[in-house]
């Protein structure tokens, strides 16, 4: 039951949200510099989570495949593992936990300090000018520090590669190129896209939600990184059957 | 002229509003007044439309707000303002944005024109001066007149103050009051404020009334809320004259 209304209710949230998206083009601005705001909080953790990601991507993938693979195979296993799985998944559970629960501690204790009240009552919708700019600026913001991530993975595997591995800097490019399915690069954005909904729905869900004083604020930032980083992974489950089971 | 029919609301088993009907008069200032936790700030919603009423109805200017469509209640909002109890200023933009916001929303003003509109606003409420600072950085009593401001800025028919005074020091409660006051005469606002300061409703009341038990127990003037019978309102009385001395 409580599930049920639980459901009901992000369900209606969505909903409030997907209504203003025709008008979305009038808040581009707030978009942009919630876009902004975010990469730059961001991008610094993902950059050296996805580095040593790479770099033990790398490592591991010579040592278990020494003696049967050929060094040229280093380089794939990396761009393999971060297209489609890890590149995503670590950025978006790295957001899950840290954008989420700033989302949902802004709006919450905007929500507390009645300053939502307040901009209804000053005919200011906030929905359109606070939730939907900062929902699509996870959306657009989360591909993009993927990419990034991915890229910085790759750059952690090689520099693996050619310092501990003694691989030629141009045998790991190559195995990076090797095998490319474009396909699983879009797969990759679509996921991380995917979850940049999920991050920044969750986030100003709960943030939402908060109501009383600072400590609901609390509770509910905290709620919100749980909810969103189980629904990173289910989606990962999901996106990935859909878009990776090509026939083979 | 804003008139409140039989107005229920409750939370769970909390039934807050059980049957208001108050008649709030134009160009006057009327204050509702009640103990703490009675419904005071979910009264206020109501009339601004922030609550929807379980049953009842809220008629400004002959326009029912608990069935207003989203447009209607769009217009009426603009129509009034609120001055929340904890200012409720948006901490992200300084003073002057925020007194100016809605109209860079909704009029697309020019930047120049925001700054010279949020100036004379400031001015009005003796806080020129303060246009480039954040919220965080203001008092209290600070924080109250930037509200005010905020909510001049929209040029108002109907003003809402939620309990104007409370956790402001006895003089910059009472300048907030005189300011209230002399705004309305210059303005001529209409003007409901809620609270439980007496201090405040004498000084500015021209209308009163009495929330009690989710119903308003007494309407009336300032004569009549002191020379009234009611039991509640004789307790209100005696502590307001002790506390003066
Ligand atoms: N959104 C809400 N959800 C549930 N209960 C609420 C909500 N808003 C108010 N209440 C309850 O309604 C009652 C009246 O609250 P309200 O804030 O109107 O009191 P008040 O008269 O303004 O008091 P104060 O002088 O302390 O501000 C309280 O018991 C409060 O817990
Ligand atoms: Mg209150």
């Amino acid at each position: 039951m409580k599930a049920l209304s639980y459901v009901g209710e992000l369900a209606l949230f969505i909903w409030e949200v997907l209504k203003r998206l025709p008008r979305v083009f009038s808040v581009i601005p707030y978009i942009i510099n919630e876009v902004w705001k975010l990469g730059i909080g961001s991008l610094s953790i993902i950059l050296i989570t996805l580095f040593l990601g790479g770099f033990a991507t790398a490592y591991t993938a010579a040592t278990q495949g020494k003696g049967y693979l050929p060094e040229v195979y280093i380089g794939m296993a990396v761009a393999k593992a971060f297209f489609i799985m890890l590149g995503p998944l670590l950025t978006g559970l790295l957001l899950a936990g840290k954008v989420t629960s700033a989302l949902a501690a802004e709006i919450g204790s905007m929500k507390v300090t009645e300053q939502i009240d307040a901009l209804e009552t000053l005919a200011i919708d906030p929905y359109h000018y606070i939730i939907l700019p900062r929902i699509m600026a996870t959306l657009i913001a989360t591909p993009i520090l993927t990419m990034v991530g991915e890229v910085s993975a790759m750059i952690g595997g090689g520099i693996c590669a050619v310092t501990l591995l003694h691989v030629k800097l141009i045998n790991y490019i190559e195995g990076l190129r090797f095998n490319f399915i474009p396909m699983e690069f879009a797969g990759s954005l679509v996921k991380s896209a995917v979850f940049g909904a999920i991050i920044g729905i969750i986030g100003t869900f709960y943030g939402m939600k908060a109501m009383g004083g600072a400590e609901s604020v609390g509770k509910c930032a905290t709620q919100s990184v749980v909810a969103a980083s189980v629904l990173v992974l289910v989606f990962d489950n999901i996106v990935g059957v859909l878009m990776f089971n090509y026939p083979i | 002229m804003i008139e409140i029919k039989d107005l229920y609301k409750s939370f769970g088993d909390n039934h807050v509003l059980r049957g208001v009907n108050l008649t709030i008069p134009e160009k006057k200032i009327t204050v509702i007044l009640g103990r703490s936790g009675v419904g005071k700030s979910v009264l206020l919603k109501h009339i601004i439309g922030l609550l929807k009423p379980d049953s009842g109805n809220i008629f400004i200017d002959g326009i029912d707000i608990t069935r207003a469509s989203n447009k209607q209640l769009w217009n009426i909002r603009r129509k009034m303002a609120m001055v929340f109890q904890g200012a409720a200023l948006l901490d992200s933009l300084p003073v002057w944005q925020n007194v100016t916001l809605a109209l860079k929303v909704h009029d697309h003003m020019q930047e120049e024109d925001l700054r010279r509109i949020a100036h004379d606003k400031l001015t009005l409420v003796e806080m020129a001066g303060s246009e480039e600072l954040m919220p965080s950085e203001l008092s209290g009593g600070m924080k109250k007149r930037v509200a005010i401001a905020r909510a001049l800025a929209l040029e108002p028919k109907y003003l809402l103050f939620d309990e104007p005074t409370t956790g402001l020091d006895p003089l910059t409660a009472q300048k907030i009051n005189e300011l209230i006051k002399g705004l309305q005469k210059t303005l001529g606002l209409t003007a409901v404020i809620v609270t439980h300061d007496l201090q405040c409703t004498f000084t500015v009341a021209d209308k009163i009334a009495m929330l009690a038990e989710g119903k308003i127990i007494f309407e009336g003037d300032i004569e009549g809320f002191k020379t009234s019978n009611i039991p509640l309102i004789k307790q209100y009385l005696a502590t307001f004259s002790i506390t003066r001395g």
